[in-house]
């Protein structure tokens, strides 16, 4: 028989390409599902609080194995909560210059202001999912944020689930879904409660390939219940002065203040309007969503038929001198137990490599079936 | 009546460098057309063929060890590959070199020639030198023109310094050193796969 190491494949019958797969796992850090507790991280803040805030899994300050999970921002189309160049000549108008971001990056050139349902809107809270943690994209119909304020908690979803191919659309920015009051549950695998404010107005559009979400303070706060904030009070501003308290004593946060400010230092500078959406957040304690990622397989048969493979080069087999073989009861029925499995290119490199769970028992009146999985 | 075994054994593959590598340059570039099989890991005096419970259990021991997942790195991967000889084999094909070292001082040179069966010796071999830095190496009986050479492991050698080349036989020259040095000069049989690996030492050039 000819002597041989490397077995051909016959492509039209061992190779099965591009299957494509989607695999769905947690969102979050360590592919959890759901984030109940959330920190924010000083550094951060000092750093570029006026644009975003990051929100963090662990406690940044104290735990080095803490990773951002989403960063929350607030844009204005005019620039409300943040100085003028009027007041302050370094004024950088974050809320502006974050409203203007985003309408670049989600809406149609030919589309300045966010709509919501059919009103638009001046002003967004933006929730950015992390890249690291994002994969391929946000999986549609299978996230749910939790939000708390002086109305209760609420939970809000997309829509995915009910008008995939009715009310969905597909923009610049990939596919578009709205955002609607309602819990994972139901034979849709989601049920929508109310897809717009009492005032008729949504909730908020999510952007799944991108992993944005974009949410409507007009239909939120009055939803879920903000406190009115003035300038300089409540938007993550000052330490003290984040929440409110209504007569039951529970922690309300603020919404945005975009009414002119009076200066640029204290009561006046950069109010952070997107503070109040992450304690909302915070407050609630929980933001359930999945990754999604496709997958594009190929499996290779790897077939060891009875003849071949029978032998090895492995030291410990053969007297490395003489090449005898050193266990006697190989001469006439040799055994070797196979662990690696090489797929090699007509050069004869190594381009991929797959390893047996355990030893497999390879022998003269043994045949083997193996289906090697590379995912790309 | 029983159940049927499950034939198929599904395993996931990973990418090596030189997968990456290829595949970073489209898809065309990476095209798998064969497989190879390996049992690095595996212990052969393991064997027990001494088992108190009979024979059935010889091999008991090595097919209970837990396997290390596989490893990216081409160069810890696929060493000991398995090969199909015909059955009643008593000798694996070894490659012979004659000596079991080389040791070479300034401006020594010597010719690496390694010697199989002579029908296994067809496909010629690769010589692969681990640090180029400690001495040069090149074909001094090159491979028939047109020879389809499967040099095999080749790509393994990803060490910077490492030198490969193809060939029935080597020069092996040292480089003028300030100091002592070692590397490690392998030989592979391109038909079986065999294997041999010698330590290679080379002296500083001597002061005057």
């Amino acid at each position: 028989m000819a002597i041989r190491t490397f077995v051909p494949f016959n492509l039209d019958e061992d190779v099965v390409a591009a299957n494509q797969t989607t695999v769905t796992t947690g969102l979050w850090s360590g592919d959890t599902g759901s984030l109940t507790t959330l920190f924010t991280s000083t550094t951060q803040i000092s750093a570029s609080g006026e644009y975003f805030f990051d929100a963090f899994d662990k406690n940044p300050a104290t735990d080095t194995t803490a990773e951002v999970q989403f960063a929350v921002a607030y844009g204005h189309i005019s620039g409300g909560g943040s100085p003028t160049l009027a007041q302050d000549d370094l004024a950088k108008l974050a809320t502006k210059a974050t409203y203007l971001q985003y309408k670049n990056i989600l809406l149609d050139p030919s589309d300045d202001l966010f709509t919501f349902g059919n009103t638009n809107s001046d002003h967004v809270y933006v929730i950015n999912i992390q890249r690291a943690r994002l994969r391929e994209q946000l999986d549609p119909g299978n996230w749910l944020l939790s939000l708390s304020g002086s109305l209760g908690k609420f939970t809000f979803i997309d829509d995915s689930g009910q008008t995939l191919s009715a009310k969905s659309k597909t923009s610049k920015s990939g596919r578009v879904f709205n955002v609607a009051s309602g819990s994972l549950t139901g034979a849709s695998g989601s049920t929508v409660l109310t897809s717009q404010s009492a005032a008729g107005k949504g909730f908020g559009l999510c952007f799944p390939d991108l992993g944005i979400i974009v949410l409507n303070p007009d239909a939120i706060i009055p939803t879920v219940g903000f406190e009115s904030a003035s300038a300089g009070f409540g938007c993550g501003n000052t330490g003290s002065q984040d929440f409110t308290y209504d007569t039951t004593n529970t922690v309300i946060p603020f919404g945005p203040f975009t009414g002119s400010l009076t200066s640029n230092s204290g009561a006046g500078r950069e109010q952070r309007a997107h503070d109040g959406l992450l304690r909302s957040i915070k407050l609630a304690g929980d933001f359930q969503a999945r990754s999604a990622e496709t997958i594009s397989s190929t499996h290779y048969f790897v077939r060891l038929r009875n003849k071949d493979f029978n032998y090895t080069n492995n030291p410990t087999f053969y007297n490395n001198t003489n090449g005898q073989i050193l266990n006697e009861d190989f001469v006439q029925d040799p055994r070797v137990y196979a662990t690696s499995i090489g797929l090699y290119n007509s050069k004869n490199e190594l381009l991929a490599i797959a390893k047996t769970s355990r030893p497999l028992e390879k022998s003269f009146d043994k045949e083997a079936l193996i289906r090697v999985r590379l995912d790309f | 009546m029983g159940y049927l075994n499950k034939s198929t054994i599904t395993v996931d593959a990973v990418l090596t460098k030189k997968g990456r590598e290829l595949l970073s340059k489209g898809r065309s570039e990476f095209e798998i057309t064969q497989f190879a099989v390996a049992d690095d890991e595996v212990d052969y005096t393991l064997y027990t063929t001494s088992h108190p419970l009979g024979s059935a259990y010889y091999g008991s021991i090595i097919e209970s060890m837990p396997i290390i997942e596989a490893s990216p790195d081409e160069t810890q991967a696929m060493r000991f590959k398995l090969v199909s000889l015909d059955r009643g084999t008593k000798e694996i094909p070894v490659i012979s070199l004659g000596v079991s070292a080389y040791s070479l001082n300034f401006n020594d040179s010597v010719v690496v020639s390694p010697t199989t069966t002579a029908e296994l010796a067809t496909a010629g071999y690769t010589a692969i030198l681990f640090d180029g830095n400690v001495a040069t190496l090149t074909t001094n009986q090159p491979l028939a023109a047109g020879t389809t050479v499967p040099f095999f492991q080749v790509n393994q050698a990803t060490s910077a310094n490492a030198v490969v080349v193809q060939g029935f036989s080597f020069n092996l020259t040292s480089k003028e050193l300030t100091v002592d040095r070692t590397t490690q000069l392998t030989i592979i049989n391109n038909l079986t796969g065999a294997t041999k690996t010698v330590t290679v030492s080379v002296a500083a050039k001597p002061v005057i």
